[in-house]
């Protein structure tokens, strides 16, 4: 399998099973994702993106039955250690869902939300880091004027943008999109892809996504799971040119899923 | 069930060979007419030429639809960037074939020209490069594409050393000029076809195992081959 040149990984993925229950959704994954870059999972329906991702924030924690072996490790430090605290690893680790899910406060508190848990409570700070928040997730010429109102009034496009907005504010070094453009509608979705390629110089970026084409536009690296094995991880040009693999191939010319 | 685009593509390669079948054919015609003084096979192959140019044409807007339409990705793609380059590398060669004819109508109000090499063995070596070009895009045959390379670079060295010989010839006998100027063209022309087949061989061998050796060394292929 090929693997992309390496340069500190931010996360190390070392031998990583997961079950569920009885069922196993993960198998021998061993993979890095590094900084400055967008890496995309693709694969069909249930071939465990998702479970992946959630792994890497512990959210699957909550999942009852959830079990895994192997290492994550985040900058160096096993995420899976007693010593961590899972609500410190949610806040360097944000997430945006496939559906947007704004909290019920104005436009502002949203992301003002996410300032403060990062310890941001002077107010001037306060409204420095919610404008460059909003300004990094493309939002602000639309909502500077409509601060105070509630995300109600925003197109599920724009809420979406929020969510980004709100990830940003905590100060998050990985960002992980989770299917984020599944509820958007056609304008929106080059939206969010140009905000993706603008935050890549500063954040470490996860794209999971079971639109090929979007993968091949948006991302450097891309990892192709199938039934929970990635079958190959490696440099996007490299699996949308010259896959390695049979069914790499069948799967990113639209005959596999 | 066969994918659509596989259809699509088996159509097009369908259309690729049949155009460098003419190809072959008017190589063969426009050096027998050289070598057998025939000006109306030469007639003939650059006539022919018309149909060539029109495949060209059909070929590339295919090429272009299916891209279009179906957003095409590894191997698909490789296959359709590789049939536009070889679609454009047969029609230069198709030219050069009109070329050489041209070349052996002009000779014909010369006397023949003492041969200065074993031209048949030459041209020998040139249609059989083409011929091994398309096989290679029949099957794939990424070994037989690269080692086209090779080939063209032996055609390279006996056309050098056609040229100097026929510069030694024209110092002796400066009255053989003009058919002498002809010779060097038609030598020329038949060094470009080695060149063109080449590069066909270059853009199957990216098909087969995408790996671009366009450009490269021809000494590195030892190390691709390892």
């Amino acid at each position: 399998m090929m693997q992309p040149k390496i340069n500190s990984p931010t996360l190390h993925i070392n031998d990583l099973n997961v079950w569920y229950g009885k069922n196993q959704i993960l198998k021998d994954l061993t993979f890095d994702v590094l900084a400055k870059q967008v890496t995309a999972f693709i694969g069909p329906s249930n071939s465990g993106k998702t479970t992946l991702v959630r792994c890497f924030n512990r959210l699957n924690d909550l999942t009852t039955n959830f079990k895994h072996t192997g290492k994550i490790l985040f900058k160096g430090n096993d995420l899976y250690s007693t010593k961590m605290n899972a609500t410190k690893i949610a806040k360097q680790i944000g997430m945006v869902f496939q559906k947007p899910i704004p909290f019920r406060k104005s436009i502002y508190e949203n992301v003002a939300y996410s300032a403060r848990l990062h310890g941001i409570n002077h107010s001037v700070e306060l409204n420095e880091t919610v404008e460059d928040s909003l300004r990094k997730a493309q939002l602000w010429e639309e909502v500077c004027n409509d601060l105070q109102s509630t995300p109600d009034i925003l197109s599920n496009g724009q809420q979406q943008r929020l969510c980004i907005a709100r990830a940003l504010a905590g100060n998050p070094e990985v960002l992980i999109f989770d299917e984020p453009c599944e509820q958007l509608d056609a304008a929106e979705t080059p939206k969010l892809e140009a905000i993706v390629q603008s935050l890549k110089s500063q954040y470490t970026l996860i794209f999971v996504t079971n639109k090929r084409r979007q993968a091949a536009r948006v991302s450097d690296v891309a990892g192709f799971l199938y039934c929970g094995e990635l079958v190959e991880f490696g440099q996007t040009e490299q699996i949308f040119t010259n896959p390695q693999d049979k069914r790499t191939e069948d799967y990113v010319t639209g005959r596999l899923g | 069930m066969q994918h659509h685009l596989e259809s699509e593509l088996k159509a097009l390669q369908h259309q690729l060979l049949k155009m460098g079948g003419i190809a072959e054919n008017m190589l063969r015609d426009a050096v027998q007419s050289v070598l057998n003084r025939d000006e109306g096979l030469a007639h003939r192959v650059i006539e022919i030429d018309d149909t060539v140019d029109k495949l060209e044409n059909e070929i590339e807007a295919r090429c272009i639809q299916l891209i279009a339409r179906h957003q095409p990705v590894a191997f698909e793609l490789r296959y359709l960037t590789m049939a536009m380059k070889v679609n454009r590398n047969i029609e230069r060669l198709a030219d050069k074939c009109v070329s050489i004819s041209r070349r052996s109508i002009e000779l014909l109000a010369y006397p023949p020209m003492q041969p200065l090499v074993d031209l048949p063995s030459v041209v020998h070596i040139i249609q059989q490069m083409v011929k091994d070009a398309l096989d290679a895009l029949v099957n794939r045959n990424a070994e037989l594409a690269r080692e086209l390379r090779e080939r063209d670079g032996k055609v390279n060295n006996i056309y050098e050393q056609m040229e100097s010989e026929l510069c030694s010839l024209l110092n002796e006998q400066p009255q053989l000029i003009q058919s002498g100027i002809k010779h060097l063209l038609l030598f020329r022309h038949l060094e470009r076809v080695g060149d063109l087949a080449a590069n066909i061989g270059e853009e199957v061998y990216y098909l087969v195992r995408g790996e671009v050796i366009r450009h490269l060394d021809i000494s590195i292929d030892a190390s691709v081959e390892s």
